[in-house]
């Protein structure tokens, strides 16, 4: 230890008065006592809490804001808050995004009303033309279900899987054009031949199937539209028959068509698959000049 | 009673408790277990007792009013009301214009007198000047390390300061105590370490 320490512990403080821890414990009580800690909810007294409602208050209500303008953009202009939709309006994006999607609603709701007269003459865009509802006549629909089924077989043969009633069609209609040509008649296209045949032999299958379904009901307006149907030389053999055995070869063929239907278990007769419609119609005794197809 | 007697077991922290409470008796309690080391600790900081007794009184009080704020952590209570007695007395001493080291503090005595006693009287009386030359923060760190006991980290948290600095102020604050003894000639030149 050096000197210094030795001095140092010299320096004693004097006793401690008498009854001082008595006096300062007795006048310290007579001071009031702080709170304590400030509970959480009521710390709006304590540095910075009076910016604490403010941000909540601005967080709340930027929330509110956001939360209408979405609910009236999503509903593409249907809801329509008093305020929000004056700022929307004022905001090209948003408001666009608004109008976006009315037009596209009102169109379709008119599309579906419009009549298939009306729809033939005001054509839709061709964009939109595979999604839209094919109208017009049950012929009409054949046709573009038959257009449909040609890009299908297009698209079997371009990966090496058989089409035989395609194929059988196009043989026909071939045929047809090589006849027609052959004696000096004016031939139509291979693709148009193919459109007569097989528009031809759906004609006539759909007939024989309103036979299959319903054989007593069977009236004279329905052969003779049969007759018209048949190819000339057909035609001709099947119109040399009596009425009463039109009728029998009729119902023959209808049920032959219906035993066909059962088996392959078409639910629908005017939307058949290509594939199965084909073979339909290659049952038909159709072997003639498409020069009249109805 | 017995309740009195349970009470005057129970730890600091159970006492601030019901000080917290406004228990005055845990206030005298307290005030009984500290009081001594806070009087130690402020005549040590002033040197003048009636300057160390209105510390220990203004640190009881703080101690009163801020209990419920009060934690238990670094040194306890005791670390917690030698802290208050410290900031108390700095406060003091720079209220103060000037100190001269002429000036010793008077104090009791009351030993017989001797001639034994009169050169341990002028020993305490010159280390008293000594101290009382210092800068507060040199003296509030002889007082708390050397004195109190306490660490270094402690005594460091106490004044605000890092450990280092602590140290720093305690090498100038025994260069300043050994150079007022020699000038009084209570010490020899080069004694000191």
């Amino acid at each position: 230890m050096s000197q210094l320490d030795q001095m140092l512990g010299n320096y004693a403080p004097p006793p401690v008065p008498d009854g001082l821890a008595v006096r300062v414990a007795a006048a310290a009580i007579q001071e009031p006592q702080d709170r304590g800690t400030m509970l959480p909810w009521r710390r709006g007294s304590v540095r910075g809490g009076w910016r604490r409602g403010t941000l909540i208050g601005s967080a709340a209500l930027g929330l509110a804001f956001t939360s209408a303008v979405a609910a009236e953009v999503a509903s593409g202009g249907r809801i329509e808050i008093p305020v929000v939709h004056q700022m929307v309006e004022a905001v090209p994006i948003l408001k666009a995004s608004v109008h976006k999607q009315k037009p596209v609603e009102v169109a379709l709701i008119e599309r579906r009303h419009v009549s298939p007269s009306r729809q033939a003459a005001e054509p839709l865009p061709a964009a939109a033309e595979p999604d839209q509802p094919v109208a017009g006549t049950p012929r009409e629909r054949f046709i573009a279900k038959f257009t449909e089924a040609k890009k299908e077989v297009a698209e079997r043969r371009a990966a090496g899987l058989p089409t035989p009633n395609a194929d059988r069609i196009e043989r026909k209609a071939k045929r047809m054009v090589e006849r027609r040509q052959a004696a000096g008649l004016p031939a139509p296209s291979l693709d148009e031949a193919e459109m007569r045949v097989a528009v031809r032999e759906w004609a006539a299958n759909r007939i024989l199937r309103r036979v299959a379904s319903n054989p007593e009901g069977l009236t004279d307006a329905q052969v003779q539209r049969f007759i018209r149907i048949l190819p000339p030389k057909k035609r001709d053999q099947f119109s040399a028959l009596a009425p009463e055995q039109q009728r029998q070869m009729m119902g023959q063929m209808a049920q032959r068509v219906l035993a066909r239907r059962m088996q392959a278990q078409v639910p629908d007769d005017a939307a058949p698959p290509a594939d199965q419609q084909a073979a339909e119609i290659a049952q038909q005794p159709s072997e003639g000049s498409p020069d009249q197809p109805r | 009673m017995h309740g009195q007697d349970a009470t005057a077991d129970a730890d600091d922290g159970t006492l601030m408790q019901r000080v917290a409470a406004g228990d005055a008796r845990a206030l005298e309690l307290i005030a009984d277990r500290h009081t001594p080391m806070l009087f130690a600790v402020a005549w040590r900081m002033l040197g003048d007792a009636a300057e160390a007794e209105d510390v220990v009184q203004e640190a009881m009080t703080k101690a009163w009013v801020k209990a419920a704020s009060w934690t238990p952590v670094g040194g306890g209570l005791g670390g917690w009301l030698r802290r208050i007695a410290t900031n108390l007395c700095i406060d003091r001493q720079r209220k103060r214009a000037f100190v001269s080291d002429a000036e010793i503090p008077e104090r009791a005595d009351d030993s017989p007198s001797a001639d034994v006693l009169i050169d341990e009287a002028r020993r305490q009386a010159a280390v008293a000047a000594a101290m009382q030359a210092l800068p507060d923060r040199q003296r509030a760190a002889i007082v708390l390390t050397y004195y109190e006991g306490v660490s270094n980290a402690e005594a460091a948290a106490v004044l605000g300061i890092g450990v280092k600095a602590l140290e720093s102020l305690l090498v100038r604050a025994r260069q300043g105590l050994s150079r007022s003894l020699v000038q009084m000639g209570m010490l020899q030149e080069g004694s000191a370490a």
